[in-house]
This record gives structure tokens, C-alpha cells and sequence, in this order.
């Protein structure tokens, strides 16, 4: 049972992750509130996640999309010595340090969200003629 | 000589005799834009390795704001003689950015998941087979709808969500 609900919270994380609305912490929230993992272990299997659904949503993005690969090269180049140093931090900080830090980004991903989608609606009120 | 329209004066490559005009300002300001691109993708790369996730969203929100340097948006013209680079006609959209930001976070994510295996962090008893298949599918499905749906309000349903279990966790 528990690995069907498992699997269930994966598909629709993995399709919130494909549309775009924002899959970071999602699943890691699941984890750690409904199957009681720890932050890193919930981190980790995120991980796998993440290279999972969006291995498979980045297929039809690269057919579909525009993709400036000199960008997407340079800032991989740069990226991978800061997750190289993330990964050395995981194991020598506090989980309950990285579990605050984890809070703080989803409480900044949150209000950006909340922010953008109240935008976006006054942004189509605005267009909206006026009816009288 | 051929003289460069204003447009292509501002996208100029680097070292491009041409563009000499206004040369060392627009080189410092391409110095800038490499310094705070990379800065950019280094934080990234840091925050998905530190949180294990995350790294792609702060691309994405950056990237409208990000001055980028002239060079890293020259795509190879097809047809042109002897591999002549041209700038792209503009910088990626939304729904483009998120895209790079998957070609980018995938690489990176993947480091980190093995840096997280080899220190003896991933959990016991979670095999690929469980989520193999729904992230798979998953990922194929929310990608093919992103073209149909405008999930404006599932947004704000799962930002409130988000930012309530946030400040719970930091609480």
C-alpha cells in the first residue's frame, strides 16, 4: 500500500513538474511529512526523482523548444563545481540547519508563485474590456 | 566593409573587428554578464547539490532579469559561409527557459544523486521500479500539457501550499 501511494505522489509530482508549476520541494514534502524520511534521505531520493520525470520531459522539450545550448553549456560548466560543494555541505551541516534552509527556499518559491498568479490574474482583469 | 545594423552592433561577437565602435564598454558589460551568468549557474548547481532541488527554479526566475553576454546567444546560421555565428533573434521565453533549465539541472542532478548514493544517504527499501514508471509517465504527461493548459490557478493552489509548508519547516 505504501508504495502505490508512493507511486501515486511520484506520477503527480512528476506531471505539477512537467507543467511547470514547480516541483521543487513537492516531493520532498511528501516524503518527509507523509513517509517520515529524514530531509537528506527525502533529498536524495528527490534527486532520483527529478532525474526520472524530467529526463522524460526533456525529450519533447528539445523537440519542441528553443534551447540556447552555448548558455545551457556554460552554466552546467558552472553549476556542477556548486553542486559538487552543496552535496560536501549535506554531510558536514546540521540536518536541522539543512532542514530550515530547505524551508526558507520553499517558503520563497512559495510567494513567488503566490505573487506571479496574483499578477497574472490582475494582468487579465486588465484586459478584460469594460463592461457597463 | 560591411557596416552592422544597430541590432547586430548590439550582439556583436567579442573580438569581431567590425563592431569596434564602443568596443571596451560593451566588453566590460560582456565581462559583467559572464561574471554574473556564471555566478548564476554556480549558485545553482549549489542549492540543487545543498537542497536537492530547486537549482532549476532559480535559473528560470533569474533568467528574465539576467544581462547575458552577447556570445552565449550566437546560434550557427544554417547555410551561412564557413559557419558564420549570428545572434539568435531573442532571448528564451518562459516556457524556453524552463526547458534550458531541465538541459542544465539534469547533469547537475545527477552528480549530486551519486555524490548522495556514495555517502550512504539514499534510503533503504525505495527501489527504481517505484519511481521509474510514474515519473516517467508523469514528466511525458505534465510536458505534453504544458503547450494546452494555462495552470494559473493550480499555481497559486500549490505556491499557498508550498509557501505555508515552508514557513512551517523554518518555523
Amino acid at each position: 500500500m505504501g508504495h502505490i501511494l508512493m507511486m501515486l505522489a511520484a506520477f503527480l509530482c512528476a506531471v505539477l513538474s512537467g507543467l511547470g508549476v514547480g516541483s521543487a520541494g513537492l516531493f520532498v514534502l511528501y516524503l518527509t511529512q507523509v513517509e517520515r524520511m529524514d530531509q537528506t534521505a527525502a533529498q536524495a531520493l528527490n534527486l532520483l526523482f527529478f532525474l526520472l520525470s524530467a529526463g522524460s520531459s526533456l525529450l519533447l522539450h528539445v523537440r519542441r523548444r528553443r534551447i540556447v545550448w552555448r548558455l545551457s553549456g556554460f552554466w552546467l560548466l558552472c553549476a556542477l563545481p556548486g553542486a559538487w560543494l552543496g552535496t560536501y555541505l549535506v554531510r558536514v551541516l546540521d540536518a536541522a540547519l539543512i532542514r530550515r534552509l530547505f524551508g526558507a527556499m520553499l517558503s520563497l518559491v512559495g510567494l513567488k508563485g503566490v505573487v506571479q498568479a496574483v499578477q497574472a490574474k490582475r494582468g487579465r482583469a486588465d484586459a478584460q474590456p469594460s463592461r457597463r | 566593409m560591411k557596416r552592422f545594423s544597430d541590432r547586430e552592433r548590439v550582439f556583436a561577437a567579442p573580438g569581431d573587428r567590425r563592431a569596434s565602435s564602443g568596443g571596451r564598454i560593451r566588453g566590460r558589460r560582456d565581462a559583467a554578464a559572464w561574471l554574473l551568468c556564471g555566478l548564476t549557474g554556480w549558485c545553482a548547481g549549489l542549492t540543487n547539490g545543498l537542497l536537492g532541488a530547486a537549482g532549476g527554479i532559480l535559473l528560470v526566475t533569474v533568467l528574465p532579469y539576467l544581462p547575458l553576454p552577447a556570445s552565449l546567444l550566437l546560434t550557427k546560421e544554417s547555410g551561412a559561409a564557413g559557419g558564420i555565428l549570428r545572434p539568435s533573434t531573442a532571448r528564451p521565453d518562459r516556457r524556453d527557459g524552463f526547458a534550458l533549465a531541465l538541459t542544465v539541472m539534469l547533469p547537475v542532478s545527477a552528480l549530486s544523486f551519486w555524490r548522495y548514493a556514495s555517502a550512504g544517504l539514499l534510503p533503504e527499501g525505495y527501489t527504481l521500479w517505484t519511481l521509474i514508471l510514474p515519473a516517467a509517465l508523469g514528466g511525458l504527461l505534465g510536458a505534453t500539457l504544458l503547450d494546452r493548459l494555462s495552470p494559473q490557478r493550480l499555481r497559486l493552489i500549490f505556491s499557498v501550499l508550498i509557501l505555508v509548508s515552508g514557513l512551517r519547516m523554518v518555523a
